[in-house]
């Protein structure tokens, strides 16, 4: 798994980091997002609906991202 | 016998000096000024006086409540003028609670701060609070709150959401609080709001805000329906209804703006506002909340900063608002985008006035043409 900090970056790097590691590693499948900013979690929702990516939070700082599947952020 | 508003306000045709302008809060157009300047040189020379004495005033004041009372289809015995938002939702939502015959308040997670913040406050009356979600298409689901008894639940019910334009189409049972902030009378005759005020008994009260149509910030009407129970929530000497501070200057200048923006076909604003929504199809991972209807768009961008966004669209000459943390003077995300499920992130808001399909073609070139570049610079 593929970790990527975004430890105290704000709005909208964290979503835009994930994207370009994804890019960068396409034939990795699993990342792990940590993001300490707020509008991170509603954000990767909206982001895994648009990209049809799955995500699912760990904890409130992160989160495990994999290409395709079901998302579970609650 | 009162005289026709219109000849006391000297209103003129509407010039287009806001047309790349699409922030929410614009300069006033040019028959506003006008206006205002006179109502300041006939003696309010003090923005903040409060009704001053004399009969000028008196007779138009009188002519700005008619107005309000016409066109906003409200008795005018129900008007009372508030110089402050946050004190229109307290007035409003307290007042109710403390009379007594509420249990529960409901309200939904897209309601405005500060409404949210009076809603909340009300438990010190001793009713609950039942919270409602909303779905992606920013419909409130009145359901999704705790069971109560209806007929003692008072409802705050927003009808139109003024981040994103979304209309309620679903009145909810029971008594309500309206919430009509975002209102624009441009259409008026045939909206949602007209209906409940003219035709249900159920609204306790209703709150609208000039800005929604073009008027000054700093105006709001509180309506309070005679049959409602209400009790002033705050200390005071005045028995019946003391004045909330509004000003004289700026209620004249209300009643002038809702006479022009009332006017006005609402026709080429939809057309406008359909045509950049299909238009912005050419960016793939886009949200665009709500249906083409009326004078706002929320626009969110994947992977976009918006104050960058922000910044070169200013530098061709258009400014717009944002609802994203890294843009707005906030640091936290909006609570509306967010409960809808939208991107916060690369949002933009646009607010369109005196639009047509042509006038936002250039608008609509440079947001696809920023985007695109700053989307390959970035990823």
């Amino acid at each position: 798994m593929r970790e990527i900090n975004c430890l105290g970056m704000k709005c909208p790097l964290p979503i835009i980091e994930l994207s370009k590691s994804m890019k960068q590693n396409s034939s990795e499948n699993s990342f792990l997002l940590k993001s300490d900013d707020v509008a991170t979690s509603p954000d990767l929702e909206a982001w895994s609906r648009m990209t049809g990516n799955s995500v699912r939070a760990i904890d409130h700082e992160n989160f495990e991202i994999t290409r395709g599947g079901a998302t579970s952020l609650n | 016998m009162t005289r026709p508003a219109s000849s006391l306000y000297r209103v003129s045709p509407v010039t287009a000096d806001v047309a790349k302008n699409f922030q929410d809060l614009a300069p006033y157009s040019l028959p506003i000024r006008e206006n205002l300047e006179t109502f300041f040189t006939q003696g309010d020379s003090d923005p903040r006086s409060i009704f001053g004495p004399g009969a000028a005033n008196s007779i138009r004041l009188e002519a700005a409540l008619q107005t309000f009372s016409k066109v906003l289809a409200l008795p005018a015995t129900s008007i009372h003028f508030v110089a402050d938002r946050s004190l229109a939702f307290t007035l409003s939502i307290l007042g109710h609670a403390k009379s007594g015959e509420f249990r529960a308040i409901r309200y939904s997670a897209i309601d405005k701060k500060d409404a949210i913040a009076a809603t909340i406050e009300a438990k010190g009356f001793g009713v609950t609070l039942n919270e409602s979600r909303v779905d992606l298409s920013g419909v409130i689901d009145f359901k999704s709150a705790p069971e109560s008894d209806l007929t003692k639940s008072l409802t705050l019910f927003q009808l139109r959401n003024g981040e994103t334009g979304i209309w309620q189409s679903l009145i909810p049972d029971g008594p309500l609080i309206l919430d009509a902030t975002s209102l624009n009378p441009r259409g008026w005759g045939n909206t949602l709001a007209k209906e409940v005020i003219s035709q249900s008994g159920n609204w306790q009260s209703a709150i609208f805000d000039a800005t929604s149509w073009g008027g000054p910030r700093g105006l709001y009407i509180l309506a309070l329906n005679e049959r409602a129970s209400w009790r002033n929530p705050l200390p005071t000497l005045d028995p019946v209804l003391p004045r909330f501070g509004a000003s004289t200057p700026l209620t004249l200048m209300s009643a002038v703006a809702l006479e022009i923006e009332s006017a006005k076909s609402p026709s080429s604003i939809d057309q406008a506002n359909a045509f950049l929504r299909e238009q912005l199809g050419v960016l793939d991972e886009i949200d665009i909340a709500g249906d083409a209807t009326g004078d706002r768009l929320s626009i969110s961008i994947l992977n976009l900063p918006a104050d960058e966004l922000m910044r070169r669209l200013a530098s061709d000459g258009f400014t717009v608002d944002s609802g994203s943390a890294c843009s707005a003077s906030e640091l936290s995300p909006s609570h509306v985008l967010a409960a809808m499920g939208i991107l916060t992130h690369g949002n933009i808001r646009i607010r369109l006035r005196d639009e047509n399909i042509g006038s936002v073609e250039p608008f609509l070139d440079s947001l696809v043409a920023h985007a695109r570049a700053l989307r390959s610079e970035l990823l």
